[in-house]
């Protein structure tokens, strides 16, 4: 039977974050995600690193944390974060009052910003609209919530600590008041097994109602859902903001090639079975284009949703999403409901993850007795990029394709190359949207990599493959055979492992009625679909 | 700073389905090209993400937009490729070269000014030799003779009074072959046209596909200055040029899109430039069309190659259709792809093998066909198959003019690249 | 002297998929003047445009004769479809399934498991699309649950490589038409598996342009049956049908207008006088008698009314179910409301249909051919 001092529930950004943070003060520990890393609220939303302006008018403590963590993780996560800047913009039929609130606040509490006339605004950001009134500067910036997630994951597991992926807790064992250890059930084999542990850390999410109610205790989690639209390449080159009370589909990020457009706020009964109508994206696109109006002729790629999970006391229950603070609550159960060794950390957002880490790891070492304090802000997560790697990746793959490859790899860059140099057939662009090479794929796939992957969609999560225009119609095979020719799976686990990813893939573009996706969907499914014999579910 | 909202569009309509790398004669001709798709729209994505993307391989694409007639998605493919090509770094000894191929119009005005020193010293083996060593010009073509330009409008006293248009001559017909350019004015007189000379430059396409795209703006903006009293005043412009053609229909509105003034007239220019061809067949159409041919006393065995710049004007085949009309003409439409000449590609000696390559296909299927001579409208693809196949290529105009039972005498006329023009047996039935 | 210059056809077909195409040659074989036009070669770029014959009355009126003419019409292009209305073969698919078709080219035809007892699934070194292994496992799964008793052995050949490439499909096959030397290559190498199989299946490389001769040169000199499988994009056999169809569609006068998207149809008081085409400079109008759209099942766009079905004899209709013009005909995708597919026989049928109804040739045709 397993031992480890402390459990973590939920492999997204906040419990990678915890895992790490153990780890550096040497807190044996594991991590038991149900899914795929970042697979929840971390892999479904913007990937915009707040520089806190979006909430400096109405809550200033939260803006202030989104500030410092900004920094720090731009600091402690280069590799992750593109420091594109971003813009609150002034449209001329919002509040002019705001403006001048919003920008004494940003003052007042730190966050440097600077007033852009519309003429230099649309200089910088020419796809915003013409009649705008001005514009602010913030230090927004993207960041890669995968590498994020993965780097935590990463660094933790180089210094020792567990991770399981699809690996589900179906109870938490509890004897006279106090937390023996977890039982779970590995999704992919269908194998249960159990690991006794001293605490158990609920960091699920949208999840850490039900994970709470095995522990006999209740964490009252309001599911908010927020769907995105993913457009097929930048509109900007900086997260614009509409200068406003926070709203929905006023925020676009560049992502990479992509921008991501968002959000929606509603309140749905749980975390899954979450689907978006067609009057909901055009909602969102109508919203937007009064932001981008590049934006009604844009190409949706995707479409997707995931919860934020609020967390909501009897005593707010009342209010809606965005009326919740998106601060974080954390929830010793020993001291509310004298349930020892079981510690819930729910609310907040991914900008603050590393705080919330902090806060729970505080705690659980304080009552495991170390003393150690936090160093998550000061340790970088990655080690410093390997540029003779990089150099003579230039000699071997087209300058794009290294440019990428490194920033997905990091120092890791060094194993493909030298993979690519014993076999120069694995210099092959596999995904061509986002320039994965077969020696990429291969080395998520295998074994030398301490994150392996284990669908095609994991593949996608760790190097984007399938996330541009073709949406895994032709990668998704490569990936698929390269998994086969590796062994990871049989022929038919294989096959199975394509038809599932397809059928997800597709479902993300079905509920986008128009534009160039629908072709490129129904290319996806004449090719594979009924051609192949091959047949996807029933209606949409 | 972004250009142009048709592009951002077209960008988005690529579905990644692979038609434009199918249709690219480079694919087909180099192992290691990455391909339209590739260079156009999927680099041109990842470029404003802010990654390098610049590469050598953008410096072989043709410009022959068979990429563009492929995409069942009308993706503006060849365009993306354009602007990487002019934003591509080049070394110092290519950029002097490409300066020059860049402006044949100002070759053209230095080079006649004493034709004969220019032919003979281009036809000179160490010269040439010199020239593949300082300036990467193949030393495996002839260049074009230079002829004095000496292509005026037609004297009015002697003129009909037709229709008023416009020829645009373009460099090769104002400096290589004015007699081309006088033949062309002579069968617009037969066939009810009042002709008159456009007092223009080079069209901009040798600018472009050298990537040269300010040269092409300049060029472009003096060209649609020029020719706009006769545009406003009804009068039509004719090109007997399949690339200059190009360029007027779509090239100057591109290239001058973000000066409204401008574009509106660049719109104008290219909504009243016909081919030579498709104004004849729109006369025919009319009823205008001059059938008075001599009667045939022997056949004429013909093979047409439509150039890529033809294909890409979207007016079917008038020229093939037009010469089926000639008594005694057994014309053939090879339809055998890309010459691979490309204007000024196939003279740089780095991608001179390729471009011969590229022209394999139509070279075999000339020599199968065995005519008497090659008819093709566009002066380099005339050269490329007089230097691939050894057949004689000519201008369709020059075929049709000699069928006319006219008094006018048989005109001779040959694009022969050996170094001047000489008289030879005109490809002619009557 | 008629005016073979002109812009003026007897009839314009908008498309060029397998329902353009057939229109196009139904049409030209009855001495009509037609155009073709068709923004590209659109879905031939993957797929092979095997024939399936699913929830289709085999008794519908005319399909047999349309059948029939599309057998004709792909042999006379050198690129000869098998098989007919009822009958049921399955070939195989780079995901190692069976699709079941009622005709299939020549060169995919010989693929049913009922036809061989022993099956070499032969990869090509480095073309890593196509795994043998992966394919030969499923195909033998597949295989035994049609109740099929033939073994499949996956093998792997190497090709010569050229300085720079990264071995594609594309390559292949321009290599295939172009080089002499690779032939000869690609036939040494599949020697030796030859001699001890009845099949040899392999990625469709087998040319762009080739025809009969050339690949049934390959079959002979092997000794054996080969039955290509069509690749991710791009699909060489799918390229291979379109342009043998297009040479051979111009040979018999058949005026291509390709690369330029339909701007407008020119309707005026219940009649199609013809389309403006998306050209350079300005819009290229021509004008014909008869129009048939075969756009595919993106074009409803393109008609007049935005909501759209169809007459019994394939006439578009209005929301009113008014014929939006008496001359105008669709055939293909168009028809189908649904994105299902339509396996090409109602293609085939309704293009061969609206050919016919062109040339004044029995409008009973039509009736009921929607399938």
């Amino acid at each position: 039977m397993e031992r480890t001092q402390v459990v973590i529930i939920g492999g997204g950004a906040t419990g990678a974050g915890i895992l790490w943070d153990l780890s550096l003060r040497q807190i044996p520990a594991v991590l038991l995600e149900q899914k795929d890393l970042a697979n929840g609220a971390t892999g479904r939303c913007h990937g915009l690193l707040h520089s806190g302006g979006r909430y400096a008018v109405k809550d200033a403590e939260a803006a202030k944390e989104c500030l410092e963590e900004n920094k720090i993780i731009k600091h402690i996560a280069p590799h992750c974060v593109e420091a594109t800047g971003g813009l609150f913009v002034k449209c001329h039929q919002d509040d002019p009052k705001f403006f001048d609130q919003w920008f004494d606040s940003c003052k007042h509490i730190g966050i440097s910003t600077k007033r852009l006339s519309a003429d230099e605004a649309l200089e910088l950001e020419p796809n915003l609209p013409p009649d705008i009134v001005g514009a602010f500067t913030c230090p927004d910036a993207h960041v890669d919530v995968f590498q994020l997630t993965l780097s935590n994951i990463e660094s933790a597991v180089a210094r020792g600590a567990k991770f399981k992926t699809y690996c589900q807790v179906n109870a938490i064992d509890i004897d006279h008041g106090k937390v023996k250890g977890v039982r779970y059930r590995d999704t992919l084999t269908g194998e249960q097994d159990y690991i006794s542990c001293d605490m158990v850390i609920n960091a699920a999410g949208g999840w850490a109602e039900k994970v709470a109610q095995m522990a006999g205790v209740e964490v009252p989690v309001r599911c908010d859902k927020g769907t995105l639209l993913v457009l097929n390449h930048r509109l900007s080159s900086r997260v614009i903001n509409r200068c406003r009370k926070p709203g929905d589909a006023d925020i676009l990020v560049p992502a990479g090639p992509v921008c991501i457009l968002g959000t929606s706020s509603i309140t749905v009964p749980g975390p899954e079975g979450l689907t978006v109508s067609p009057e909901e994206i055009q909602y969102l696109l109508r919203l937007g284009t009064e932001l981008v109006p590049a934006l009604a002729e844009a190409r949706v790629l995707r479409s997707f949703s995931g919860v934020r999970p609020l967390y909501a006391p009897k005593s707010v229950s009342g209010a809606g999403g965005r009326e919740i603070s998106r601060g974080f609550a954390l929830l010793d159960h020993e001291s509310i409901e004298n349930v020892k060794g079981f510690v819930s950390i729910v609310g907040g957002k991914l900008t603050t993850y590393r705080l919330m880490a902090k806060a729970v790891c505080d705690l659980v070492s304080k009552k495991l007795g170390v003393h150690e304090p936090c160093s998550t802000h000061e340790v970088l997560l990655r080690p410093r990029r390997d540029k003779a790697a990089f150099q003579t990746a230039l000699l071997l793959l087209a300058r794009p394709v290294a440019e990428k490859a490194e920033r997905r790899l990091g120092a890791n860059l060094v194993k493909i190359v030298k993979a690519i140099k014993e076999r120069p057939e694995l210099a092959e662009v596999v995904c061509e949207c986002e320039q994965v090479t077969r020696a990429e794929l291969e080395y998520v796939l295998g074994d030398e990599t301490l994150i392996p992957a284990k669908t095609i969609t994991d593949v996608g999560r760790r190097t984007r493959l399938g996330f541009g225009p073709c949406q895994g119609t032709f990668c998704g095979y490569r990936a698929m055979l390269a998994g086969f020719q590796m062994q990871r799976w049989s022929a038919a686990e294989a096959c199975a492992q394509f038809e599932q990813y397809l059928d997800e893939r597709w479902k993300g573009q079905s509920w986008i009625n128009q534009g160039k996706q629908v072709e490129q969907l129904y290319l996806s499914r004449d090719l594979f679909g009924v051609s192949y014999n091959f047949h996807e579910e029933e209606g949409r | 700073m972004r250009k142009d909202r048709k592009d951002e569009v077209s960008l988005d309509n690529c579905l990644k389905c692979t038609d434009c790398n199918t249709a690219c004669p480079v694919v087909t001709a180099h192992p290691a090209y990455p391909g339209p798709k590739r260079l156009g729209p999927e680099l041109e994505r990842m470029r404003r993400e802010g990654i390098e993307c610049d590469t050598e391989w953008v410096e072989y694409c043709l410009g022959c937009h068979r990429c563009d007639l492929a995409c069942p998605n009308q993706v503006n493919v060849s365009e993306l490729i354009a602007r990487a090509k002019a934003a591509h770094k080049k070394t110092p000894v290519r950029r002097l070269r490409d300066f020059w191929l860049a402006r044949p119009g100002l070759l053209g005005k230095l080079n006649t000014i004493v034709p004969e020193v220019t032919n003979f010293s281009l036809g000179l083996k160490p010269v040439r030799k010199l020239m593949s060593m300082f300036m990467k010009i193949t030393p495996e073509r002839k260049f074009p003779a230079y002829t004095k330009p000496d292509l005026r409008t037609p004297n009015v006293v002697a003129m009909n009074k037709g229709e008023r248009v416009v020829f645009f001559p373009g460099c090769f017909i104002q400096y290589n072959q004015p007699e081309l350019g006088r033949r062309v004015l002579e069968l617009l007189e037969l066939n009810g046209f009042q002709p008159e000379v456009a007092s223009t430059g080079c069209c901009g396409v040798p600018s472009l596909a050298n990537g040269n795209s300010e040269e092409a703006y300049k060029r472009a903006t003096a060209n649609v200055n020029s020719m706009m009293e006769a545009v406003n005043s009804g009068a039509r412009i004719v090109t007997a040029c399949s690339s200059c053609g190009h360029m007027l229909k779509t090239g100057f509105a591109h290239l001058l899109e973000d000066d409204p003034d401008l574009a509106t007239k660049a719109a104008k220019i290219a909504a009243n430039t016909y081919d030579l061809a498709e104004l004849l067949v729109a006369q025919q159409d009319a009823g205008k069309f001059n059938t008075r041919f001599a009667p045939a006393t022997a056949t004429l065995k013909l093979a047409y190659h439509a150039p890529c710049h033809q294909k890409s004007q979207g007016i079917g085949r008038p020229w093939y259709h037009l010469l089926r009309q000639v008594p005694g003409v057994e014309i053939e439409d090879l339809n055998a792809g890309c010459c691979g000449m490309s204007g000024t590609f196939g003279f740089k000696e780095e991608k001179y093998p390729v471009s011969m390559e590229v022209g394999g296909e139509l070279f075999a299927a000339i020599s199968a066909t065995a005519p008497q001579a090659v008819v093709t409208e566009c002066a380099t693809c005339q050269m490329q198959i007089e230097h691939g196949t050894g057949f004689k290529a000519v201008h369709p105009a020059i075929v049709l003019l000699n069928a006319y039972a006219t008094d006018a005498k048989q005109y001779s006329f040959t694009a022969d690249t050996s170094g001047k023009p000489k008289d030879d047996n005109m490809p002619s039935c009557a | 002297m008629s005016n073979v210059a002109s812009n003026h056809f007897d009839v314009i077909i908008a498309g060029a998929g397998v329902a353009g195409l057939t229109s196009a040659a139904a049409a030209a074989s009855r001495g009509l003047r037609v155009a073709l036009v068709s923004s590209g070669p659109g879905t031939f770029v993957f797929g092979a445009g095997c024939v399936e014959i699913q929830n289709m009355n085999s008794k519908t009126p005319s399909l047999a004769e349309a059948i029939a003419f599309f057998c004709k019409l792909t042999d006379l292009a050198g690129c000869g479809f098998y098989g007919a209305i009822d009958e049921h073969r399955y070939i195989p698919t780079i995901l190692g399934s069976f699709q079941a078709v009622s005709l299939a080219p020549f060169y995919m035809w010989n693929g049913d498991p009922s036809a061989s007892n022993e099956v070499a699934v032969v990869g090509i070194k480095g073309l890593s699309s196509f795994n043998s292994q992966f394919i030969a496992e499923r195909l033998a799964t597949h295989a035994s649950d049609l109740g099929q008793s033939a073994a499949y052995v996956a093998k792997e050949i190497a090709l010569s490589v050229e300085p720079g490439a990264i071995p594609g499909t594309l390559r292949f096959g321009h290599r295939y038409d172009r080089e002499p030397r690779f032939r000869e290559e690609l036939r040494n190498a599949l020697k030796p598996i030859a001699s001890n199989v009845d099949l040899i299946a392999l990625p469709g490389i087998l040319g762009l342009k080739s025809g009969r001769k050339e690949i049934e040169w390959l079959e002979r000199e092997l000794g054996c049956m080969i039955c290509e499988i069509p690749t991710l994009p791009p699909s060489i056999p799918g390229l291979r049908l379109f342009n043998r169809l297009e040479v051979h569609l111009r040979k018999i006068g058949v005026e291509f207008f390709l690369g330029f998207p339909i701007q407008q149809l020119l309707i005026k008081e219940g009649r199609c006088k013809g389309v403006l085409l998306e050209t350079p400079g300005r819009p290229q109008k021509i004008t014909s008698e008869t129009l048939i759209l075969a756009t595919g099942q993106f074009s409803g766009k393109l008609l007049p009314t935005p909501s759209f079905s169809f007459t019994t004899d394939l006439r578009p209709v209005d929301s009113t179910g008014a014929v939006i013009a008496d001359n105008i005909f669709a055939a293909g995708a168009i028809l189908q409301n649904t994105p299902a597919h339509a396996g090409n026989a109602i293609a085939i049928l309704t293009g061969y249909v609206c050919g016919m109804a062109a040339a004044g040739v029995g409008a009973q045709y039509a009736q009921g051919s929607q399938g």
